[in-house]
């Protein structure tokens, strides 16, 4: 996979993969930054808020402040409705796309 | 960290962040900073030590978090360049008011509040400077400046009730500003102005 296309497909899907993060459990940035970063996602933390920015500039997602234990006081992220909607939607697209880019693919093996 | 002395480094390493942040658009900038902040304040300083050097190089953080930026402010300024909003806010901002009495300044603050060109902090500073110095000024007018009321007067002639004249009320009214009052409250939103527009213009410079 070249650098270019890497690069767009890790940029189209960050926004579904962090509405699927926080879809179990309300998370906190450098959370998400961590396991975004582990799988390669997103570069730093940086390029995270700027996604968090547009999808709450949409909706899609909802910010509380809370403070979990001892810990201080953090800001969660956490989907709304039309973030759920969005991350369904999603998931049923994904699930068809990676199967026929896979079937395309394979054609093409000798 | 919970002991977080001004000189320390993590207040070093937001020190560093908040300069390079400078030129990445609100809100994305103030999250970024508050993101990271927040972490390395939850630490003891040998962990956040490590995270700072998890975190890496600052600039590259704000390099990152302003190429990303950039899609969102295309989508939130739509049909307008960013930097003719900017120029008309702050010459709104500078003579609004003298053009179009108040509601010219008004339009500005409107204006400024909408973009995500500005930090909440400038906005504030912005919005709040001039309205509280108007608010000191007549004050002070009023207390220092305004001369005791006309005395009753005891000749003959003038004794009994009268109507009172505008001369009686010259430089008591607050609603009548001074000039130089409007002069200095004129050079102070240029001044703020001028400031406004520089900073716009280097956050939304790529």
């Amino acid at each position: 996979m070249g650098v270019g296309v890497g690069s767009q497909l890790r940029r189209g899907v960050v926004e579904y993969c962090i509405l699927g993060l926080i879809s179990s459990q309300p998370m906190y940035g450098w959370q998400l930054a961590e396991q975004l970063q582990r799988v390669g996602l997103i570069s730093s933390i940086g390029t995270l808020y700027p996604t968090l920015t547009r999808l709450r500039e949409r909706g899609a997602i909802r910010v509380t402040e809370s403070r979990q234990g001892v810990g201080p006081v953090r800001k969660y992220y956490a989907p709304t409705a039309k973030g759920e909607a969005e991350l369904e939607h999603f998931r049923n697209d994904w699930s068809q796309f990676t199967h026929q880019v896979s079937v395309i693919l394979a054609k093409e093996q000798p | 960290m919970n002991d977080s002395p001004k000189n320390s480094p993590v207040s070093a390493y937001l020190h560093d962040l908040d300069a390079q942040l400078v030129r990445v658009p609100e809100p994305v900038a103030s999250q970024v900073r508050e993101g990271i902040a927040e972490e390395l304040h939850s630490l003891s300083p040998a962990v956040a030590r490590q995270r700072m050097e998890q975190l890496g190089d600052p600039a590259r953080i704000a390099n990152e978090a302003r190429r990303d930026s950039a899609v969102i402010e295309e989508s939130l300024s739509p049909g307008l360049h960013l930097h003719a909003y900017i120029v008309v806010t702050a010459s709104l901002i500078a003579v609004g008011g003298i053009l179009v009495p108040v509601l010219g300044w008004v339009a500005g603050i409107v204006m400024l509040w909408l973009s995500h060109a500005w930090r909440p902090l400038e906005k504030i500073i912005a919005t709040v400077t001039p309205l509280l110095f108007i608010s000191v000024a007549l004050v002070w007018q009023y207390v220092a400046v305004t001369p005791p009321l006309p005395s009753v007067s005891n000749s003959p002639g003038d004794q009994g009730f009268h109507a009172p004249t505008m001369s009686d009320f010259a430089g008591i009214t607050p609603l009548l500003p001074p000039t130089w009052l409007f002069v200095a409250l004129c050079v102070l939103n240029v001044a703020i102005a001028v400031w406004i527009l520089r900073r716009g213009l280097i956050r939304s410079s790529r």
